[in-house]
């Protein structure tokens, strides 16, 4: 039993490249790969969840995910950071999800699918709280790719760097297409009568 | 920087993808103005929801046993294999598999021979090919072989590098198919947005010529956002209004088409007003002092000695022709307490020119004077 734990411990103290190179050499009873399981399915569980809002199934979508990454851990540059060449699997595969339901009808949110609230200061605001829901569905209402991009970047903090890099594209690219999102969103915003929250002057 | 350029920038500011030059502007406009100061604060709550962070939880355990489970059920272990990605090669064509390659002859992209009509890679279209014999397939941890004469090794060469440029080769594409989707969305995306409905405007322009008055005020009302309605009346209207109120224009093509205006929840209906009894009629010739009936076709019109005629209308509104027009003077007298040796005023409330005067009222009997008290003059008698 302490034998055991101790290895656990030893697992979970494994960097990403540690894990990886133990993925390769055979990872009996996929401990290594269960560090990196462990490591990144929340944080891809909570983008996959904010993405398809309830199209599709999400636990699928993690399985496809994590599916994806192990079949590719082969070929994977460990001298490249792991966190954003798996957010952007998790990307794929939700993009691709959401083409696959994209002809069928969109369930109601559930609660469980919501954000999570805001800064502490606003939560007990309830003119801040709807005005967070308007630009929650407005956001929501984007297309995935300006979508998932916003969400990459400012909810999961991933770098112009790291996202020009596995996307293939320059830095200037990337800002590029963030800034037509933020258009996106801000016309969003107009069109659900939200101009007051964003484009106007409020008193 | 003008404030509405700043305001579209402001998010972008808050949310800090502003350009250095950008940046500039706005800060320093933002110094200056504190109405675009005000406006941050909305901004940033914009961003900071776009900025929220996600909670993390942990997904249920099943997930986890089902990943085994289909890992376990063959899908490709993550062994450790050469750190050169080797992939088999696909077509180009068609994406399948390919055992038995032919390659274009210009960009060495693989296809099956039955795929080759043209190169399928975007930008070649090449229409020739290299070699038609089975080409090498590179399998994991079996070196590319080379083998046969000069030219066979020549080409070896080109496919050990196309070889060790698949996966880029792939992924570029793959990459540049996701580009192109992502400018597609996006456009489509703006396509759709860009409709945004127009908010119903305070005030319109307004310009018809000879046209149904239906018609026109289903243009206003499309225009302010408003319900408005004919009923029963075909009239034809011009006019040309700039800037105005949508009310005050229907307003005045109310007056125009001798419409009444009645509201019936948000709807606004034109009507006509039956037509009533006038309340003024004009006293028998005979009975005028110096007044001569004339237009025996406008039994309406009382003409003073002097050449002015009086026009009797609807509801004792009595129409002072003064340029033989009957829209260029009016004075209420059926509903005004004049006294004798008043002056009648127009709707406008200026003094008719020249001036008409009451010289006498008696038993329901007005007596008007044209220009001056001792002018000429017409009587009237009032009705009930």
């Amino acid at each position: 039993m302490i034998q055991a734990r101790a290895r656990l411990e030893a697992v979970d103290e494994l960097s990403d490249r540690e894990a990886i190179e133990r993925c390769r050499n055979g990872d009996p009873g996929h401990v290594a790969f269960r560090c990196l399981y462990d490591r990144y399915s929340p944080e891809v569980f909570a983008l996959l969840k904010r993405v398809l809002r309830g199209r599709g199934s999400v636990e699928d979508a993690l399985q496809d995910v994590f599916l994806r990454v192990h079949r590719s851990l082969g070929g994977f540059d460990l001298t490249r950071p792991l966190r954003p060449w798996l957010l952007q699997i998790a990307r794929n595969v939700a993009i691709d999800a959401l083409g696959a339901v994209k002809r069928t009808p969109v369930p109601v949110e559930t609660e469980d699918d919501r954000l999570p609230p805001g800064p502490s200061h606003v939560i007990e605001d309830v003119a801040a709280n709807e005005r967070r829901e308007v630009i929650d569905e407005a956001l929501a209402a984007l297309a995935p790719e300006p979508r998932i991009l916003l969400i990459l970047r400012f909810r999961h903090g991933l770098t112009y760097d790291e996202i020009a890099e596995t996307d293939g594209v320059t830095k200037r690219t990337v800002c590029n297409r963030l800034r037509a999102a933020v258009a996106l969103l801000e016309r969003e915003l107009v069109r659900r009568g939200a101009a007051s929250l964003a484009l106007e002057v409020r008193p | 920087m003008s404030c509405s350029e700043v305001r579209s920038l402001l998010t972008l500011r808050s949310l800090d993808l502003l350009e250095e030059g950008e940046r500039a502007g706005v800060e320093s406009h933002l110094a200056g103005c504190a109405t675009c100061r005000l406006e941050v604060e909305a901004r940033d709550d914009v961003a900071a929801q776009v900025r929220a962070k996600p909670a993390f939880e942990k997904p249920p355990e099943r997930v986890w046993d089902a990943l085994v489970a289909k890992i376990d059920a063959g899908a490709a272990p993550a062994v450790a294999t050469a750190r050169r990605p080797v992939l088999d090669l696909a077509c180009a064509a068609c994406s399948g598999s390919v055992e038995s390659a032919v390659y274009c002859s210009s960009c060495l992209a693989p296809h099956h021979a039955e795929c080759f009509a043209k190169c399928a890679v975007r930008g070649c279209r090449s229409t020739t090919i290299v070699s038609a014999k089975p080409a090498p397939v590179r399998t994991r941890g079996v070196p590319l072989v080379l083998v046969g004469v000069a030219a066979i090794v020549m080409v070896g060469f080109m496919l050990q590098e196309f070889d060790a440029r698949t996966e880029t080769y792939r992924s570029l594409v793959e990459q540049a198919e996701r580009n192109q989707q992502l400018e597609k969305d996006l456009n489509k995306f703006l396509v759709k947005s860009q409709p945004a409905p127009t908010a119903p405007r305070d005030e319109i322009d307004v310009a018809c010529e000879d046209e149904d008055l239906a018609t026109v005020l289903d243009e206003i009302g499309k225009k302010a956002g408003q319900n408005l309605v004919v009923r029963d009346v075909k009239e034809k209207v011009s006019l040309k209004l700039h800037g105005v109120r949508w009310h005050d224009a229907v307003n005045v093509l109310a007056t125009l088409a001798k419409c009444d205006i009645q509201e019936v929840g948000n709807v606004i209906v034109l009507y006509r007003p039956e037509k009533r009894l006038p309340d003024v009629v004009i006293a028998p010739v005979a009975t005028a002092n110096q007044v001569e009936a004339i237009k025996p076709h406008e039994p309406d019109g009382v003409r003073f000695p002097d050449g002015r005629t009086i026009f009797v209308t609807l509801e004792g509104v009595v129409v002072f022709d003064v340029k033989h027009s009957p829209q260029s003077s009016r004075a209420i007298i059926s509903k005004v307490s004049y006294r004798e040796g008043d002056v009648l005023r127009g709707l406008d409330g200026n003094v008719l020119v020249p001036a008409v005067y009451v010289t006498k009222i008696q038993q329901g009997k007005v007596e008007l004077a044209s220009g001056a008290l001792d002018g000429p003059r017409v009587t009237i008698e009032m009705g009930r």
